[in-house]
């Protein structure tokens, strides 16, 4: 008797082969996503203890200097052709945490995705409207326009046409 | 004279006109229509003009024996065939996507795999409806990956299962991928609320290179030692994204996302739209095929964006997920991922769902290579 009349007799509307096949897809997929939920821990532990140990800090895009300051983050960004150091605060960084009806202005535009500048449509000194297109960036062949938030002044802007960002990187600061 | 008419007459009979009907008429303009798809509408163009051009060659009527035809062996065709029969260019295109993935976002969010793992609930939709139907369990199988929205797993599975009938699987999931934001769009719409599509999730953290390293060596052991019969799918997707990451290996991973990919794809859409001579595809089984497909793509789509708002009753108000991004589960990277960012995007366009959807978009690679090898196990 081959497979094929076996499953015919014994499952004749497939419940048998679907239940047991998602089941197997959900455990090999929870034991991938509890393995690696593990190991993302130990590493993300053993950099910090690894950063302790030699005084340095390490990239993060929680704020570096405070580590315990949970309202703070430390942005790089480029001013003047030179890297500086800023902090600012949660609202104004983490727009996909902000509260829908918070009134803080964020003013520090950072790259929501990850992908190529395509477009810088202001310029430093520009005013801007809230919900403007500022910049497009393209990420997966996708033209994404990042708009303003609040309105403004457009005071810095650390990229240009072509540049790489990733999720974080800071676009430009309305204020 | 006589002889002169004899051979113009044999001459003519050997012509394609001579053998043309009106089914390979229909499939010429099938081919001629999936060409006019990408190009006007650009829709997956990369895949449909080469499956559609070659829909058109397999359609041309010919003089049996002559070794021209995709089925006659020893022909052309019949070689560069060899890969999709034999099921070894889909291995190789997993090779490509692997060394072309980001898996930062799913190891940044790893619970989002499980919403890649619900998504696939649309293969089994099918199979079940496709055994009522009269189809085989193998056949049924077969015809239910369509819901992987995977095209070369459906190949590689169907050339295991079903292999009289992966021309029409082959088509069938290429065109439902091309269809893709077509078709989920309004079921997301259906299933969320104007509320739950406002959810903004939590930034994902940024992965080390580390972390990127470590991560296709153990998903490689946890899911081929899980399913061994998934190994050429999973090995080859893992062993790319291990080129990609491991920064030493630069060369070898360019030529398989670049050359490397694009050379099968050109061979894969060719000979898989060859494949669909009319006799052989417009069959009643094709317009059920078809059917069953579109019923697998609807199901898997329900089921990513259902279990990403079960899994939202169980979580913190902080960590809850935007159902939108339920519908990438299905896989067809990177196109559901995209339409997640699309339609969140008409509701809020603020919100940024392209790097959560990535999780279990790339999660439903791995996902449907994993039933790909449990169907298998199964049923082959």
């Amino acid at each position: 008797m081959n497979i094929t009349t076996i499953l015919q007799i014994s499952d004749p509307h497939g419940i048998i082969i679907t239940v047991v096949s998602v089941l197997v897809v959900f455990v090999c997929l929870a034991i991938l996503h509890i393995s690696y939920g593990l190991i993302g821990k130990i590493i993300c532990w053993y950099a910090e203890w690894s950063a302790k140990k030699d005084g340095t800090t390490i990239p993060t895009t929680k704020g570096q200097n405070s580590p315990h300051d949970e309202e703070s983050y430390m942005i790089t960004i480029r001013r003047k052709g030179k890297n500086e150091t800023i902090k600012a605060h949660k609202s104004a960084i983490m727009m996909q945490d902000r509260p829908k009806k918070e009134t803080a202005i964020s003013n520090h535009i950072v790259s929501p995705l990850y992908g190529n500048i395509l477009a810088v449509n202001v310029k430093i000194g520009d005013k801007v409207k809230a919900g403007q297109t500022v910049a497009v960036l393209e990420a997966m062949k996708m033209e994404n326009e990042i708009l303003a938030e609040a309105e403004g002044t457009v005071t810095v802007i650390s990229v240009q046409k072509d540049d790489h960002v990733v999720l974080g990187d800071h676009i430009l600061t309305i204020e | 004279m006589d002889t002169i008419i004899e051979s113009l007459v044999q001459f003519l009979q050997y012509t394609g006109f001579a053998s043309m009907t009106f089914k390979h008429l229909v499939m010429i303009c099938i081919g001629i229509a999936f060409i006019t798809m990408a190009i006007k509408k650009d829709w997956e163009p990369l895949l449909l003009v080469p499956i559609g051009f070659g829909i058109i060659i397999g359609n041309i009527p010919f003089t049996a024996g002559l070794q021209i035809g995709i089925y006659e062996e020893g022909s052309v065709m019949n070689i560069l065939y060899q890969g999709v029969q034999h099921g070894w260019y889909p291995p190789l295109i997993f090779l490509g996507i692997g060394a072309m993935i980001d898996f930062s976002s799913l190891i940044s969010q790893p619970r989002l795999l499980l919403i890649g793992a619900a998504a696939q609930i649309g293969i089994f939709g099918a199979y079940i409806v496709a055994l009522h139907l009269g189809f085989t369990p193998a056949e049924s199988g077969a015809i239910g990956i369509i819901g992987g929205a995977d095209g070369p797993t459906a190949i590689f599975l169907s050339s295991k299962l079903a292999p009289h009938m992966m021309g029409a699987i082959a088509v069938s999931a290429y065109s439902y991928m091309a269809l893709v934001p077509i078709i989920q769009r309004p079921i997301m719409l259906l299933m969320t609320t104007k509320k739950e599509r406002l959810i903004r999730m939590k930034n994902p953290r940024k992965v080390s290179q580390r972390e990127k390293i470590i991560f296709p060596i153990v998903g490689f052991i946890i899911t081929a030692l899980i399913v061994p019969s998934g190994m050429p799918l999973l090995g080859m997707l893992f062993f790319g994204n291990l080129l990609k990451e491991s920064g030493v290996t630069k060369r070898l991973a360019e030529t398989a996302r670049g050359p490397l990919i694009d050379v099968v794809t050109i061979l894969i859409g060719l000979t898989v739209g060859c494949s669909t001579q009319a006799d052989v595809f417009l069959t009643g089984d094709s317009i059920k095929i078809f059917l069953l497909g579109l019923l697998s793509f609807i199901v898997a789509t329900i089921g990513g964006i259902g279990f990403a708002k079960i899994m939202n009753l169980f979580c913190k108000k902080e960590n809850r997920i935007n159902p939108l991004i339920g519908n990438a589960g299905v896989s067809a990277v990177p196109d559901a991922a995209r339409v997640s960012q699309n339609v969140g995007r008409e509701s809020d366009p603020h919100n940024h769902l392209l790097p959560h959807a990535m999780a279990p978009n790339v999660a439903g690679v791995i996902g449907s290579a994993v039933v790909a090898g449990i169907l298998l196990s199964f049923l082959g």
